[in-house]
């Protein structure tokens, strides 16, 4: 396959390279905008579904892992590291069948999302410094987990 | 079938699967340095099968930064099959996290050959699940490379120069179809001591 692929591409000089990762910095301000809409749509659908709970609805739980591993996969790419972080621990938090009862789920599940709409909210950025570890700790979610 | 496939169950008839000799690194000529090339992608088509928009976008928006020449997407998952005999790209980009789908379905499928396109089209994975078991699996289901996110440009631009760097041998067997998996990808790949001296993948 490869020596095939290989006859489409030419090797260009390293420059171009650099040229394509700093329209590709341009690029990621301008589609911060939609990056926020997208989040914020996606919170609000979050929202939306928690405040009708129905854990014992299989239908119900996949809807919202969706949403927690959309904020999960996009958070990254835009510098909020906490949403990728924090959504991945939700998702894996609505798949775990372990949890003694759903109103533990609910509660955790309440605090995940809040925190979400937090980090959005204040522009915490990365890992959030200080104040990400304060929120970590307060989710009790811990480096090994995250 | 495009490039050199291999059927294991020959691959006791030659000295390992990768036509060379036990115990010698192939990685000398399979790497390009720690510096990921420049490479002019303007000859390459891609299909993007992902289901959110939002990423559709990013990720067009990226592949065009990197001028790659075609880039086709997919927002049905359901009809990724049908799409891909159509568009006959020459790499598939595939997230794992389909809705209402198993993309590593999908993924065992084309190399089963039920897509419509030669079984060894170059499938670049991309997975928001960061669990070594899942990465495994997608390897496993025979992926070309997989990107975990978040999806950076760089990332994204590595992954595509490693798929199409990818010269493994092709394996097709009853357990497995994908690139030979006891190789890495090369941008400065292994380079370590090698190990392995059972020929089967």
């Amino acid at each position: 396959m490869s020596r095939k692929l290989r006859n489409k591409v030419r090797v260009v000089p390293q420059e171009r390279l650099h040229r394509m990762e700093a329209s590709a910095r341009i690029a990621m301000l301008e589609l911060s905008t939609s990056f926020r809409r997208h989040v914020n749509m996606t919170l609000r659908d979050m929202f939306v579904l928690m405040s009708a709970p129905r854990h014992g609805d299989e239908d119900w739980r996949t809807k919202l892992y969706e949403l927690a591993r959309d904020l999960q996969s996009v958070g990254g790419s835009f510098d909020y590291g906490l949403l990728t972080t924090i959504g991945e621990v939700m998702c894996r938090t609505i798949r775990d069948d372990s949890l003694p009862t759903e109103h533990t789920l609910q509660r955790r599940l309440a605090a995940y999302a809040a925190a979400l709409d937090a980090i959005i909210r204040i522009d915490l950025k990365g890992d959030g410094g200080e104040d990400g570890r304060e929120l970590l700790s307060v989710l009790r979610i811990t480096p090994q987990a995250a | 079938m495009v490039g050199n496939p291999v059927k294991a169950q020959n691959a006791e008839a030659r000295p390992s699967v990768v036509g060379r000799q036990l115990g010698q690194s192939p990685i000398a000529r399979r790497t390009f340095g720690r510096e990921v090339p420049a490479l002019d992608l303007g000859g390459i088509s891609l299909l993007v099968i992902n289901d959110n928009e939002f990423v559709r976008t990013y990720m067009e928006r990226l592949f065009s930064i990197m001028r790659v020449g075609s880039v086709l997407t997919c927002a049905n998952p359901r009809s990724a099959r049908a799409e891909i005999a159509t568009v006959q790209p020459d790499i598939v980009v595939i997230d794992l996290d389909l809705t209402g789908m198993d993309g590593l379905e999908l993924l065992r499928d084309i190399r089963r050959g039920g897509a419509g396109v030669p079984s060894d089209i170059a499938i670049l994975v991309a997975s928001a699940h960061v669990d070594r078991d899942y990465v495994d699996k997608a390897r496993d289901g025979g992926a070309n490379w997989i990107l975990v996110k978040p999806l950076t440009f760089r990332r994204l631009y590595e992954g595509l120069v490693r798929v199409i760097m990818d010269d493994r041998p092709f394996v097709e067997s009853d357990s497995y179809v994908g690139p030979d998996r006891r190789q890495v990808v090369g941008i400065g790949g292994y380079d370590g001591e090698e190990r392995r001296k059972d020929p089967q993948p």
